[in-house]
């Protein structure tokens, strides 16, 4: 059918995908965040800490410990069992002593230099990989993993990989304080003491040469330490992508649940915002505590995962269940403000199903609060998870676990230890960079994620922009 | 009489509430192996009878002459008593019996809490965080006190002198209180405050303005200290004694109620130092929602209305704005409670305190010795009931200070 278009000119159609109408809005919201220097620095540290963590990804620094040295000569040489039933006992054999535990670990502690035997000991109904060995000693503590597996072949289901193994070797030298290093890997000795490597407590502070930040000895007491600078560098990848999975994971899970919440209304809505309470109810650490210990004490690993990972999907999965609440109720407010609007009307008129509304519609419209308070929390985690290790509780598999929040709470039982010590009985030295350099890093990161994210509210938010 | 029909409403509504968080911890109990959950019920079994709680035993433990494994009749009285045997709902039915009436179990005799703190071994846990709890709960509300004496005023003033120094310097406290961990923060004051005062009263962590040596009122060991924080004051007779009567449990109460005046301030001072922690972290998180929320009364019509008819401008913002904007500092003072709880493991274990945290924070340790997961389960059932029984006073609270919420 032929039209008579010369008398009515219809409006030229647009060819193609219409222009988003949010795009405008993006830009906008740039151009106020500009003109805050607060929040472009936070943008800034963000951007340089990201390409660190990268930078950090491809170095050779392991990704589930740091590298260790000891201050004395003595090694310790822990044998991990893995598969047994908790409560098993357990024993070893090694030049000659015979240790008997329930627990996971059993430590020796020798000399270094020599090469030992070790033979473990019949537990019935279960034979060990391996079941005898040798091992040499020297350099960096070491761990073997026993592996106890049901005696009449059948294999235990999953994937389960030893712990973290220490690489890299430290080398032993001595040199007048004051001179440079001879060589990599070479620590300064304390006067008057040679048999021990700096730095004990207080001997190696930071400085040019090996240890550029110092060295964060592992607990008060004990002997071993390891390179901040490295940790701190390692870590980085490590606390940020801990922070924004966790984060993400929670927001997502909230944003969801909350526009059901807000958008259904009436017993689903009324349903949901019970089970809110019952977990805004419950203290975060605690819960993620109980779940962690809980989990940990039945089961070594989940899922087939490996040791760390396992501790990572409970850490994540732990601070997520309670973490969504908090989404949820944002979400729900926002979407009962979004679902009078008129352009949700209109696509109710035009025959839109419900999930395509909430999904199209309403989801994309009451993101923005989400965005800032993902912004503000994603700051918090590093600091939580170093709550946790300062309450001596167990996250990670390793002690020596390269993620900030363990450094900075290491750093800081370290010093408070330190100071408790010696400063009662006169002689003061704190190694204060094992807690400036982890704290500095916790707060850089976190006062920046809020300037940012408080630069973006002021942005986002017309009435404030006055 | 409306109000009292709002209250009865908002009780009703923390059934469901309570119901589902004891669900939640019975569900993570029982995902524990049977041997696990007699621990947690019962402590870990004793050093002679390692095997007491494993349900199959060789039968020359029961009786010499026996040959081969038979079932273990303590282990089947233990778990019967438990109810490990019942189906789950039943299970459940039991929990909730047991965690309703205060039967939460028996601290470990081997655990790390129980060896750090051995006059606690194989009591109920219910008793054990009773002697505690009055500690904690003065911190508690010694920190409250100071939220919002500090908070309340410093968000209208920011809001008042928007953009001025005034308002600057609360954005960078509140950023930092963000950005600094609690135990960081609590270390560099302990330290900092130590260092600064400790050459004049000696090197003391608990209070460091105190010379003496402990924490009055111990509740581990039940006795006062030797030398208040006001040194040369007589030892209090009632001290003298042996028997020291407690009629509260509230170290700050008992004092007072004793006539001992100086030994109730002293016990306040030993607490600011932890209370100011706590509230930092508190406070930074509140003070951009006062904040905010006066910034939007401050638009409001009868706001202009006021200013309009000459108030004065003191009285607009403290009875017409001030008043109003409080609706909001008490919702969020609600809902950031449970945070505000579980910061006190950090603080009580930093400053030595001898309060729930403390004993939550020795009892989740395993370094050395088995976490003691009777009194983890305690103590988060009891944090959880303060901050529900928290959440029910605010309620209250907002339906006293907003008419609309209890007539509407």
């Amino acid at each position: 059918m032929a039209t008579d278009s010369s008398t009515i000119s219809a409006p030229e159609p647009v060819r193609g995908r219409r222009p988003n109408p949010r795009l405008d809005q993006y830009k906008r919201t740039w151009y106020f965040l500009r003109r805050n220097t607060l929040a472009i620095f936070g943008l800034g540290v963000i951007f340089a800490l990201v390409l660190v963590a990268i930078y950090a990804s491809t170095t050779s620094i392991p990704w589930d410990g740091m590298p260790l040295c000891n201050s004395t000569n003595n090694q310790v040489v822990t044998f991990q069992e893995l598969g047994l039933p908790s409560g098993t006992s357990w024993s070893v054999t090694m030049d000659g002593v015979t240790q008997t535990s329930t627990g996971v670990n059993i430590s020796f502690s020798e000399p270094s230099g020599p090469t030992y035997l070790y033979t473990i000991g019949n537990v019935s109904g279960y034979s060990a990989a391996p079941s005898r060995g040798s091992i040499g000693v020297g350099g960096v503590p070491l761990q073997v993993s026993i592996r106890f597996t049901v005696a009449p072949g059948t294999a235990i289901s999953g994937r389960l990989s030893p712990a973290a193994a220490l690489v890299l070797p430290c080398t032993v030298c001595t040199y007048a304080a004051g001179t440079p290093s001879p060589g990599p890997n070479c620590y300064q000795t304390p006067k008057n003491n040679p048999s021990v490597i700096a730095p004990t407590v207080s001997l190696s502070p930071p400085g040019l040469g090996p240890l550029p930040m110092g060295a964060l000895t592992l607990g008060p007491g004990t002997a071993y330490f390891y390179n901040l600078f490295n940790g701190l560098l390692r870590g980085t990848d490590y606390s940020l992508l801990l922070s924004v999975s966790i984060v993400s994971v929670g927001a997502m899970l909230g944003l969801i649940i909350g526009a059901i919440s807000g958008y259904w209304g009436g017993v689903v809505d009324e349903a949901i915002m019970r089970l809110v309470d019952i977990f805004l109810s419950i203290p975060t650490i605690l819960f993620v505590i109980i779940v962690i210990a809980v989990v940990t004490t039945t089961y070594q690993t989940v899922l087939g995962l490996s040791l760390l990972d396992t501790r990572v999907f409970l850490l994540i999965g732990g601070f997520m269940v309670v973490w969504w609440p908090f989404y949820a109720r944002i979400v729900r407010s926002q979407v009962l403000v979004v679902r009078e609007q008129k352009y949700v009307e209109a696509a109710r008129a035009s025959g839109a199903s419900r999930s395509r509304i909430v999904l199209r519609h309403i989801i994309p419209n009451s993101m923005y609060p989400i965005f800032i308070q993902m912004s503000l929390d994603v700051g918090t985690i590093p600091l939580l998870t170093g709550f946790l290790v300062f309450l001596g509780f167990n996250i990670w598999p390793t002690p020596y676990f390269p993620e900030w929040g363990t450094i900075s709470a290491i750093g800081t039982l370290n010093v408070v230890q330190a100071f408790l010590g010696a400063c009662e009985s006169g002689a003061c030295a704190i190694p204060w960079w094992q807690l400036f350099f982890p704290g500095l890093a916790l707060f850089l990161f976190a006062i920046s994620v809020n300037f940012l994210s408080d630069g973006l509210r002021d942005a986002l938010d017309p009435r404030l922009r006055r | 009489m409306r109000m009292w029909i709002y209250i009865v409403r908002r009780l009703i509504l923390l059934i469901p509430i309570i119901i589902g968080v004891m669900t939640i911890t019975f569900v993570l109990l029982s995902a524990l192996p049977p041997r696990q959950q007699l621990v947690a019920h019962f402590g870990e079994p004793p050093k002679q009878k390692p095997w007491l709680y494993n349900p199959q035993i060789p039968c020359s433990y029961l009786n010499a002459s026996q040959k081969g494994t038979c079932d273990n009749p303590y282990y089947t009285a233990l778990a019967a008593k438990l109810g490990l045997n019942l189906p789950l709902p039943e299970q459940w039915a039991q929990y909730m019996y047991r965690s309703l009436t205060f039967q939460w179990g028996e601290v470990s005799n081997d655990s790390t809490a129980g060896q750090t703190v051995p006059i606690a071994q194989g009591q109920p846990v219910t008793t054990v965080l009773a002697w505690l709890l009055p500690y904690t709960l003065e911190l508690a509300v010694l920190s409250l006190a100071i939220i919002l004496i500090v908070a309340i005023p410093l968000g209208n003033l920011s809001a008042v002198y928007r953009n001025r120094p005034v308002d600057q310097a609360a954005r960078i406290m509140s950023f930092s209180g963000y950005a600094l961990p609690a135990f960081l923060l609590a270390s560099l004051l302990l330290i900092g405050f130590v260092l600064a005062l400790g050459p004049a009263t000696g090197y003391f962590v608990h209070s460091p303005w105190c010379p003496s040596g402990e924490p009055t009122y111990n509740e581990f060991t039940g006795s006062w200290p030797q030398q208040g924080c006001f040194a040369n004051n007589a030892y209090p007779s009632w001290l003298n004694s042996g028997t020291i009567s407690t009629p509260t449990g509230f170290p700050t109460l008992d004092a007072a109620i004793h006539g001992q005046y100086w030994l109730a301030l002293d016990t306040i001072f030993r607490i600011l130092l932890p209370a100011l922690v706590i509230a930092f972290g508190t406070i930074a998180g509140l003070l951009r929602f006062v904040r905010n929320s006066m910034l939007e009364v401050m638009n409001l019509d009868f706001v202009r209305t006021a200013r309009s008819k000459g108030v004065p401008e003191k009285t607009v913002v403290k009875r017409h704005a001030g008043r109003n904007s409080l609706n909001v500092t008490i919702t969020v003072l609600g809902l950031t409670f449970a945070f505000f709880i579980g910061g006190f493991p950090i603080i009580e274990d930093v400053f030595k305190l001898k309060g729930v945290g403390y004993i939550l924070a020795i009892s989740v340790q395993q370094t050395n010795a088995p976490a003691d997961f009777g009194l983890i389960f305690g103590s988060t059932l009891l944090f959880t009931f303060i901050v529900v029984i928290a959440n029910i006073i605010v309620d209250v609270l907002y339906a006293y200070l907003d008419p609309r919420v209890r007539l509407g």
